[in-house]
């Protein structure tokens, strides 16, 4: 699992977000919890995604709260499809489409 | 002539043992289902394992693939003590999302407890080709 931390407001994932690599990427997105407003996290090299990468995102997201959003930009169609199922979008995250 | 059923068994540790047992799933499903099926049950699988690991203590998962007709079912058996909280008291950190998601990706979903007295974890996951 790869995160690539752009600035303060953004990142790029690549690889397999799980359990066993939680920690590591908590850890290394921790700046965009302190972020003033919105968050863009690049899922779109993201290959899977598990609960706890869910988790992860929910987390982000409540951190932020009311100083900005947190955007899911390119999933690819099984990531996208476990967001849907995981219901983020009605947690209040945006998940933005490739091409979008 | 009955099917025989593949089996691995994996360290309930290490930092990329989820991920061998995604390519296990993947080697053995791709022939049987499709891509975004087979991705279905990586995620599925993962998810019965994650929990082993996080809260049976078991030293190890065995993980067992065999095809039934159009279907395959996948057996995730640890040798640890399942551990059910309620998600009120979990917290929000989770709340059993893993369990959601599992259900949510095959066609059928069971789960035998593994006690003090009796120890071990059986998962049951079944994914159909249509």
């Amino acid at each position: 699992m790869h995160v690539e931390l752009l600035d303060g407001s953004g990142a790029v994932l690549r690889g397999e977000l799980d359990l066993l690599v939680y920690d590591q990427v908590t850890a290394e997105l921790a700046p965009l919890f302190e972020a003033t407003g919105d968050v863009t996290v690049d899922v779109s090299e993201l290959t899977f995604v598990d609960s706890s990468g869910i988790r992860l995102f929910v987390r982000l997201q409540r951190a932020l709260g009311q100083r900005g959003r947190l955007i899911l930009r390119a999933p690819t169609p099984h990531v996208a499809s476990v967001f849907e199922v995981a219901g983020l979008r009605e947690l209040g995250i945006v998940v933005e489409p490739a091409g979008g | 002539m009955a099917e025989v059923a593949s089996t691995r068994t994996f360290p309930a540790a290490g930092r990329s043992v989820l991920a061998d047992v995604r390519r296990f799933v993947e080697r053995e499903a791709s022939p049987h289902l499709s891509e975004s099926f087979v991705q279905d049950l990586q995620l599925a699988v993962t998810e019965a394992c994650a929990n082993s690991i996080r809260h049976s203590g078991t030293a190890e998962i065995r993980v067992s693939i065999v095809p039934i007709g159009s279907c395959l079912e996948i057996t995730v058996e640890d040798d640890g003590v399942y551990r059910m909280t309620l998600p009120v008291i979990e917290g929000e950190a989770q709340s059993h999302r893993g369990m959601y998601l599992m259900a949510a990706m095959v066609d059928d979903f069971s789960l035998r407890r593994g006690t003090e007295r009796r120890t071990g974890t059986t998962v049951r996951l079944v994914k159909c080709a249509t």
